[in-house]
């Protein structure tokens, strides 16, 4: 996958995520598919790119979302950086991997979006947002990041073992 | 390294952007009047989607909100005679004052329509862009209603887009006054639970389930706009304050079209 491909599915995931998924939340809850792509990335390409497709895909919220210039941006790219640190040091071929660190994952997003926000503006009690959004979101998260995993890495690794056996 | 560098430099613009900008920087104007068309397709697209798939799963609601809303129509028939008599005797007294050369003490205002074109992935606020910018005359701080009521404000405008905060958001609070007696008057700020939530100024005040609350006039938003209906009324000892729930008259999850009122300052 080159710099174009990603790029495109950062720009198709971002469109999506913010217009036609928005119809269908559960529990008014929205998967945060932006995360889960910036992990998938960083376990199978590693820190730098990892690192990369966070920056660019936060700051595309950021821009028209965001109340703070460079938050998600920010946390996006330690996320993608931190996860694609253990690149080279776990076992890519199962879904476990990838569920594993979005459950990790979904927690630090959050801790650091509640941190700075608590810093910034007014005082939020944890335990709600923890009951409405983060527990619902991390099992949302944790089963679509599966799912998306083992696509992507069908897609990258698979096909090419198949045809040297052949 | 870069990551280090990169982190320093967004920790400052997040300092600098908080709170929000009087003008969006030519990038993010730019990536802004790129990606709103794309998203109004969508945005129109998945509507179109749950709307006729939404009601097949919820007929049984559907038909017991049919017999409600046809009670409600016979109830509201007789209303409209009684109201047809005041707006006759409205009108003649308008007429009077008129002649009388009395100012009027509230303005029409001039709006824009507005419609979505996408709203925040992240669960934390309830966040929407609009297709229309500053070039539409739209401003920072400018109000946003739809038919219903009271939706927000404007927090950041760009050329052909703009960012709208709701008032159901923690970061917004809106001064109110009570419509059946406009001497109570308090404050109301949104939340994470989405819900509204607030005070009263008077602790005397009398405030009923159902009272409905508008805009008083105070705050950024202007006078006379509906905000929602009293839900719930706390009082605890320990505080002086009465303490009110309010059930927003917009329903935030189904916005598509609003309104922007545009000021001439």
């Amino acid at each position: 996958m080159g710099i174009v491909s990603i790029l495109l599915v950062i720009i198709i995931n971002f469109i999506f995520q913010t217009t036609l998924f928005q119809h269908f939340r559960i529990f008014g809850v929205l998967p945060n598919t932006t995360l889960i792509i910036v992990i998938v990335f960083a376990i199978l390409w590693g820190r730098k790119r990892g690192a990369m497709v966070g920056f660019f895909s936060g700051a595309l919220q950021d821009i028209l979302f965001g109340t703070i210039l460079g938050l998600n941006a920010l946390i996006y790219m330690l996320l993608g950086f931190s996860v694609g640190s253990f690149e080279n040091k776990i076992f890519k071929d199962n879904a476990i991997t990838p569920i594993f660190f979005t459950v990790l994952g979904t927690i630090f997003y959050h801790l650091l979006y509640y941190l700075i926000i608590y810093a910034t503006q007014n005082k939020i009690d944890f335990a709600v947002i923890f009951g409405k959004i983060i527990a619902i979101e991390t099992v949302c998260n944790s089963i679509l990041s599966g799912f998306a995993y083992n696509k992507l890495f069908h897609y990258l690794y698979q096909s090419k073992i198949k045809i040297k056996i052949r | 390294m870069i990551v280090t560098a990169v982190t320093i430099i967004l920790i400052i613009l997040m300092g600098i952007s908080l709170g929000g900008r009087m003008k969006v920087t030519a990038p993010e104007n730019m990536v802004g009047n790129m990606f709103t068309p794309i998203q109004k397709i969508f945005y129109k697209a998945g509507q179109g989607i749950e709307n006729t798939i939404g009601p097949i799963f919820r007929f049984r609601a559907i038909d017991k909100e049919n017999k409600k809303l046809r009670e409600e129509i016979e109830k509201l028939q007789k209303e409209v005679i009684q109201y047809k008599l005041t707006a006759d005797e409205l009108e003649e007294l308008r007429n009077l004052s008129g002649a009388l050369d009395y100012t009027r003490n509230y303005d029409y205002f001039k709006y824009t329509s507005a419609s979505v074109s996408a709203k925040d992935p992240g669960n934390w606020y309830n966040i929407f862009t609009i297709d229309k910018g500053s070039s539409d005359g739209i401003q920072k701080d400018s109000t946003v209603l739809n038919g219903s009521g009271l939706v927000g404000k404007v927090f950041e405008v760009g050329d052909h887009w703009a960012k709208v905060i709701t008032i159901i958001d923690n970061k917004s609070s809106v001064s109110f006054e009570i419509l059946r007696n406009n001497a109570y008057m308090g404050v109301i700020r949104g939340s994470v639970k989405a819900d509204l939530s607030g005070y009263l100024i008077d602790p005397q005040a009398e405030v009923l389930v159902g009272d409905k609350l508008i805009t008083s006039g105070l705050s950024t938003y202007p006078k006379g706009i509906l905000i929602g209906e009293v839900k719930e009324v706390v009082k605890k000892k320990d505080e002086l304050l009465k303490t009110i729930i309010v059930e927003p008259a917009v329903n935030f999850k189904k916005i598509d079209k609003v309104l922007v009122i545009l000021s001439d300052k």
